[in-house]
């Protein structure tokens, strides 16, 4: 959906934001401020490609171990928000980026960090599973082959562990070097997340992993991050307002390339400081 | 709501309508199937029951001997011009594919593709001649097994650039992005995932390019001569025999012998082929084994 479209979708509740006094976003820091269990740290964050800026002046700490959901209308800049993160928007022509994020103690946005280590400990799931053409064995060892992380040897107790961990392991511990693409989308999808667990990162990235894939297969999504969120932090776009506040322990709402508001899941639902936020939050703009 | 009457016979004619055409469509898709189908197998037939009765093992065995004996030398000649031009053509033409469709942009890259589809479109009897006038005598080569194979390869390289350009263009966005998330260097997503996935395309397009090769014959009158001795792996002042070459002049010769060799040489050129397009299949089919589209 282009800006026009979104501006437009924004229009009818002008009126309506109008009756609430404005509320200045009070914190937007997305968990409790111990500086040591920060992962992320973003200030003033601004990026834009061309001439538009799609997202800016955004500050955030996000801490470790935690489920962080980002919900907004399209085109409010989440997923270009999330790609600045690993830096996967670089590619787009005109892209430009402003402000700082730590990764760290590592400043992202600087042409001195190493954009492959940067991927692989800040992974990322798409909306739509993409295995690689090669074996179900050799999706997962992709990364662990190319970072170099481990030896021969070791290739088959990884692609087991990894497996198992995203509970894959029965479904194809007898195909392994068959096609990933014979297996279903839910399936396929935790075959990506394998092989993004596989090269251990700290943070994953996940552009509305669930939307292409069906309600049991979410389900089991779902409840892997759960489980893997003590070794992970997890950031999620998600366009379902049912899954963000089902998954996260923190929401981030962007609205028009701001971050309106972000805290507490429940307090984003149940007591939003904005008036976007709660005309969002209610269902009431898509 | 009950249909009105009129309107049902409407939407039959409509249907019988449709269906005419759809017919007409699949009748015309057969027949211009069969235009392609029927004159490769007549070709195919004619060619080898002209060749198969008088054929003997010997005419691939022994070298030619006036206008008599075998093919050997003509095969043995094809053989290295073929594989040389697979070496060369190939490396080229893969590289410059590789170069067009990843790195190269703006001007340089139309200039480039321009440059590429003008060569591809120049008649092979002047890229031949062109190979004559600059290597076989300007370079002092004299008629030689590298003038012949350097005009060849000169010839197809656009087209196997092209197929993989073509083919590294096709790789879907999904599957570099993924591995960029990951961390793969350029490289390696070039390595184990583009050209994995271009791999079909890329061969495909090789072996058309190596069949062209093999059936010219202008460019290599011009540059690798002729000889009926075996060839000596010289890349220059080796004239050598090749299959096209006997098709085309044993045929016009007075002697029953002669016609038949010419006939062996065009049925061994179309088993070479044949095996060319079976080992295309072989590897494409074992490349394409993890695709997303079976």
């Amino acid at each position: 959906m282009s800006d026009e479209s979104v501006s437009q979708a924004a229009k009818p509740n002008e009126e309506y934001m109008q009756d609430l006094a404005p509320r200045p976003v009070e914190s937007n820091s997305a968990n409790s401020s111990d500086p040591s269990r920060t992962v992320i740290k973003v200030s003033d964050l601004t990026v834009g490609f061309g001439k538009t800026t799609i997202i800016s002046g955004v500050n955030l700490m996000l801490t470790r171990g935690s489920i962080v959901a980002l919900i907004g209308p399209t085109g409010s800049g989440k997923t270009t928000f999330l790609r600045s993160l690993n830096r996967m928007n670089d590619k787009v022509h005109g892209y430009f980026a402003g402000g700082s994020v730590l990764l760290g103690e590592q400043e992202v946005l600087t042409d001195r960090v190493d954009l492959l280590e940067l991927r692989r400990r800040v992974g990322m799931l798409f909306q739509r599973p993409n295995p690689f053409p090669m074996s179900i064995r050799d999706n997962v060892l992709a990364g662990v082959k190319a970072h170099g992380l481990a030896k021969k040897s070791e290739h088959d107790q990884i692609v087991r562990e990894t497996l198992e961990r995203v509970g894959l392991w029965n479904a194809v511990s007898g195909r392994l070097h068959d096609s990933p693409f014979r297996l279903s989308g839910g399936q396929q999808q935790l075959l990506c997340l394998a092989r993004s667990l596989a090269v251990q990162p700290e943070v994953l990235l996940l552009d509305e992993p669930t939307s292409a894939l069906d309600p049991i297969s979410v389900e089991s999504v779902e409840k892997l991050l759960a489980e893997l969120v003590s070794e992970i932090t997890f950031i999620v776009v998600t366009h379902s307002l049912a899954q963000a506040k089902r998954i996260s322990d923190h929401t981030m709402f962007f609205f028009d390339g701001h971050l309106k508001e972000s805290g507490p899941t429940a307090q984003i639902f149940e007591d939003p400081r904005q008036p976007e936020t709660q005309y969002y939050v209610s269902g009431r703009m898509g | 709501m009950a249909r009105d009457p009129e309107a049902l016979t409407r939407i039959g004619v409509r249907t019988r309508r449709r269906k005419a055409a759809s017919g007409a469509a699949i009748s015309l898709g057969v027949i211009a199937l069969a235009l392609v189908i029927v004159p490769s197998v007549w070709i195919i037939a004619q060619v080898a029951s002209k060749a198969l009765p008088h054929m003997s093992w010997s005419v691939i065995t022994t070298p030619g001997v006036g206008l008599g004996g075998g093919l050997e030398n003509e095969i043995v000649g094809t053989l290295l011009i073929t594989f040389g031009v697979a070496l060369l053509a190939g490396f080229i033409g893969v590289m410059s594919g590789i170069y067009l469709s990843q790195f190269a942009h703006g001007r340089a890259a139309s200039v480039l593709r321009g440059a590429s589809e003008v060569l591809a479109g120049i008649p092979s009897i002047v890229v031949g001649y062109v190979g004559y006038v600059s290597l076989v005598v300007a370079f002092h080569w004299g008629f030689s097994l590298g003038a012949g194979l350097i005009t060849l390869s000169v010839m197809v390289v656009p087209y196997i650039a092209k197929t993989t350009e073509v083919s590294l263009r096709q790789v879907p966005t999904s599957y570099v992005e993924g591995a960029e998330a990951l961390g793969l260097n350029p490289g390696q997503i070039l390595r184990t995932i583009s050209l994995r996935t271009a791999l079909p395309g890329i061969v495909t397009g090789l072996i058309v390019a190596l069949a062209i090769s093999v059936g010219e014959t202008a460019p290599l009158l011009y540059t690798a001569g002729y000889s009926q001795s075996l060839p000596h792996v010289a890349l220059t002042h080796s004239p050598l025999g090749y299959l096209t070459y006997a098709v085309w002049t044993f045929y016009n010769e007075p002697s029953a012998k002669a016609v038949q060799l010419s006939f062996d040489a065009a049925f061994l050129l179309i088993v070479l082929v044949l095996a060319l397009i079976t080992a295309s299949r072989i590897i494409v089919a074992r490349a394409s084994r993890h695709r997303e589209v079976a």
